[in-house]
């Protein structure tokens, strides 16, 4: 025993003399410029985490760890983000949350793509199946926790999500990738990017998957919904193609235009089920295909005034269109930003900013929504924003005073300001804190729309009893303040600890009262219909921790690990889950094998997740789950890798969410797919 | 017992893979962060840089944006350039560049390209991007990643209206040099 540990310390201490003598074999000052020419530079180096000086709690998912850990979609992308939890509810539906109100329609996230607003203000939420792009020309994916309001504007109350496409002067030349595996049944991408002059670059790509079902176990159907119901919801599947292009413009040395389009169709099963006048459940299962597909057209022009000053003009189309048959929806929005940053002396950093955006929705039929207004709205949305970095204390001490106005159709003039101060001890130790207000301003839905939610059957003494849950226009938006303190310690270069602890207090959040309620009888004696109003009457507050570490222990190996907390307490209501998991843990290990074949390891361990249950009436608890991806690659030749990808590995098939009513609940399993890659 | 020795036996492999493996693709390859900091050095050490320059008795100082550099920049300070030190400095913001000799501006910040252009305007300021088409946009050299090895492009026609020249011996080295 003594002998075998023996051979592991001389087999440890070799392994980090040999990592050492990296460093110290040549100092490459030293060499010429010619010699220099001929180093080879290391095929991955280091992922220096690009720490961020920002005063709030920020994290990057960097290009190459999306290329490691090889995700296929956005939400793949997100889901080791420390502090985000990130569960699939089936083949195609996510619930992506930071710091609890998570959902398939959270309403508290911000997400944009190149400045372009996803979160779909008619139905609150943000339709991540539709929401994609070639993951290989994805920058960065910024995410912010806590409230930005004062710079992002409503509704980034929990969270801002900004997934940046790279330049195209960076696509330049082909990629073509190809793989297929169990659920990923087969996929494929396109890109190709091509020097038009000196001063413009341009690419376009293409791609589309076909993904498989996931599990039905009748275990986790409650018992009112087992017996007739077995097979209505097994198909889940999606198929989507997706193609676009940019195009990015030097005008002259200080002026750039960019221009960009996607275009994407999408086919998705789906088995939801709606409240019915049928014997006996009032409750009707079927099966159904949602068609969705979108268009945006968005052109950034940006011009530098000076060294200190800088203005762009950001505007776009964007067109999405759902079609189901639980209702049709189709929005088109036209929006428009001016921004400019200047610095004013040697202390002021000041970015302000106009916008105007108009949304204009169509409503098609649907056998359970019925709106006070005409099938077919349009809203103004109209903003400003201010924010003043202060440096209080050269290279030391921070101030930042920021606050944003926007008049919405529905609630009228909102403020939601922020004051956060960075105090930069020494350069391995940094400090920040932030208080800020942030609204979430209703949606369509909350405003003039009804919903079915469900049917009581008739009695003796009672007819059927159809209840309507009603958007109105007494509906105010949510608010929150939150306090937030983080610390940024660097031990060494190779190490690096990212902290957050907050404090968020909600008011005014979405509600549902009987005791707010009005019955129409006008359709008796056949049944009557109640209609419950939304309401603002619930609060309550959340705290928690997260923390986030790396250690870069050699050029080829590197440790992450990131884990959060939470505590919540709010005042009874099923109205939206306003829980989170109380522990998620993910360690990430990056390791280089070979100049040519390295390998991705991820363990995560997500707690007990509360869901509200199928039936609407009751909260579930999804049982904690741990699992683990495995990733490894072999770049064949400079220009030709092939890769292999396990996904949530050593945990039988479980739920990781259940989407709000309406859906069955599916199990993630197990998966596998293989992927080949060509740069030319 | 018998489990006892395959653990040796996975200890043994596992030896083998930890000494030989990184071993075998360490010869002479190089961070690029570090590579590019050695570059930008060489090239400053190859400009012509004006007379009022060389006769101004201060440290050379050498900019650099962005946190992922700091290590590989501040190796620089223990070198010398002609007869003075050099002082490293991080900068976030393109309003600090004008008291910079040289300025390093990597490819994260490629918004910030514009104003550079605008802050350095015609000064004897060297500029050093991996920024791809930095050179063709109105920087003077980029650094390019082809085939696991660093090359440059130099647009002399920017460095020359700076009064800045470059020896013969580095454009001859360029892969493209625009004039």
């Amino acid at each position: 025993m003594l002998k075998l540990k023996m051979t592991f310390y001389s087999a440890l201490f070799v392994f980090s003399a040999s990592s050492t003598a990296i460093a110290a074999d040549s100092d490459s000052l030293d060499l010429s410029l010619q010699e220099l020419m001929n180093v080879e530079v290391t095929s991955v180096s280091k992922q220096k985490q690009p720490l961020s000086n920002s005063p709030a709690a920020i994290y990057v998912v960097t290009s190459e760890s999306i290329r490691r850990s090889g995700a296929t979609s956005i939400p793949q992308a997100l889901r080791d983000v420390p502090g985000l939890h990130v569960a699939q509810i089936d083949s195609q539906k996510w619930a992506i949350g930071s710091r609890g109100f998570n959902g398939r329609y959270n309403n508290k996230l911000l997400v944009l793509m190149d400045g372009r607003t996803l979160y779909s203000p008619a139905f609150s939420g943000v339709y991540w199946e539709v929401q994609d792009t070639l993951m290989a020309d994805i920058e960065r994916i910024e995410v912010i926790r806590g409230p930005s309001a004062a710079l992002w504007g409503a509704n980034a109350v929990n969270g801002v999500i900004n997934i940046i496409t790279k330049h195209s002067a960076d696509t330049l030349g082909g990629y073509g990738e190809l793989g297929a595996g169990d659920y990923e049944q087969g996929f494929a991408g396109f890109r190709y990017g091509s020097t038009l002059s000196d001063k413009v670059t341009s690419r376009v790509y293409l791609k589309g998957h076909e993904r498989d079902s996931f599990e039905l176990d009748l275990n986790d159907l409650e018992s009112d919904l087992l017996v007739p119901f077995a097979d209505a919801g097994k198909d889940n599947s999606w198929q989507h193609l997706q193609l676009g292009g940019r195009i990015d413009i030097q005008l002259e040395t200080d002026t750039s235009l960019t221009l960009s389009s996607d275009f994407y169709t999408s086919k998705m099963q789906q088995a939801p089920n709606i409240a019915s006048t049928e014997a006996p459940l009032y409750r009707n299962y079927y099966t159904d295909e949602v068609k969705s597909d979108g268009f945006n057209l968005l052109s950034k022009y940006t011009k530098a005034l000076s060294a200190t000053s800088e203005y762009s003009v950001q505007t776009y189309y964007d067109y999405a269109n759902r079609d189901e048959n639980l209702y049709g929806l189709s929005s088109e929005t036209f929006d428009v930003d001016f921004q400019h940053q200047l610095i004013i002396g040697q202390n002021h950093n000041v970015v302000w900013g106009l916008g105007y955006r108009y949304i204009q929705d169509e409503l098609g039929s649907s056998p359970i929504l019925e709106s006070s207004e005409a099938s077919s709205t349009n809203t103004d949305l109209w903003s400003a924003f201010i924010s003043d970095e202060i440096m209080l204390v050269k290279d030391e001490l921070w101030l930042t005073l920021a606050s944003r106005f926007e008049q919405n159709d529905y609630t009228g003039f909102e403020v939601q300001p922020n004051i956060r101060l960075r105090w930069q001890l020494d350069t391995r130790n940094s400090v920040w804190t932030s208080i800020a207000r942030a609204v979430r301003t209703p949606s369509r839905l909350e405003n003039n729309i009804s919903a079915n939610a469900l049917n009581i059957p008739p009695s003796d003494v009672a007819p059927l009893v159809k209840v309507w849950v009603s958007g109105n226009d007494n509906f105010e938006s949510e608010e929150m303040v939150s306090y937030e303190i983080g610390y940024r310690f660097i031990p060494a270069s190779q190490w690096s600890f990212d902290t957050t602890v907050f404090y968020n207090d909600y008011g005014k959040l979405r509600s549902v009262s009987e005791s707010d309620s009005t019955i129409d009888f006008s359709t008796f004696p056949n049944y009557i219909s109640q209609y419950v109003l939304f309401g603002n009457s619930l609060d309550g507050y959340n705290y928690g921790v997260e923390l986030s570490s790396l250690w870069v222990a050699t050029n080829a190996l590197q440790l992450r690990a990131n884990y959060s907390f939470i505590q919540s307490e709010f005042g009874g209501s099923l109205n939206q889950n306003t829980d989170a998991p109380e522990h998620m843990l993910s360690t990430i290990i990056d390791w280089n094998i070979t100049d040519d074949i390295d390998v991705n390891f991820v363990w995560r361990f997500i707690d007990n997740t509360n869901v509200i249950s199928q039936n609407g009436t009751s909260m579930k608890t999804i049982p904690s789950y741990h699992s683990v991806d495995i990733g490894l690659r072999w770049m064949v030749t400079p220009d030709v890798s092939l890769s292999a990808f396990g996904k949530n590995l050593l945990h039988p098939t479980h739920l990781e969410y259940e989407g709000e009513s309406l859906q069955f609940p599916y199990r993630v399993g197990p998966s596998y797919f293989v992927k080949a890659t060509l740069s030319f | 017992m018998k489990k006892a020795n395959l653990s040796r036996q996975i200890l043994y492999l596992l030896l083998v893979v930890f000494v030989l493996l990184p071993r075998s693709s360490m010869a002479i390859s190089q961070d690029s962060f570090d590579l590019k900091a050695a570059f930008t050095y060489n090239f400053a050490k190859f400009t012509q840089w004006p007379e009022s320059r060389l006769n101004t008795p201060s440290a050379w100082k050498i900019c650099f944006f962005g946190n992922q550099y700091r290590d590989s920049f501040m190796g620089l300070a223990k070198k010398k350039l002609v007869t003075q030190s050099i002082t490293a400095i991080q900068l976030s913001e393109t309003s600090q560049i004008e008291q910079c000799d040289v300025v390093f501006i990597d490819a994260n910040s490629r918004d910030l390209t514009r104003r550079l252009f605008l802050a350095v305007d015609n000064k004897p300021i060297l500029t050093v991007s991996d920024i791809s088409g930095f050179a063709v946009q109105g920087g003077m050299i980029e650094i390019v990643e082809k085939d696991k090895r660093l090359f440059f492009n130099i647009n002399i026609k920017v460095l020359e209206a700076s009064g800045l020249d470059i020896s013969s011996q580095v454009l001859k080295l360029a892969l493209e040099v625009k004039r």
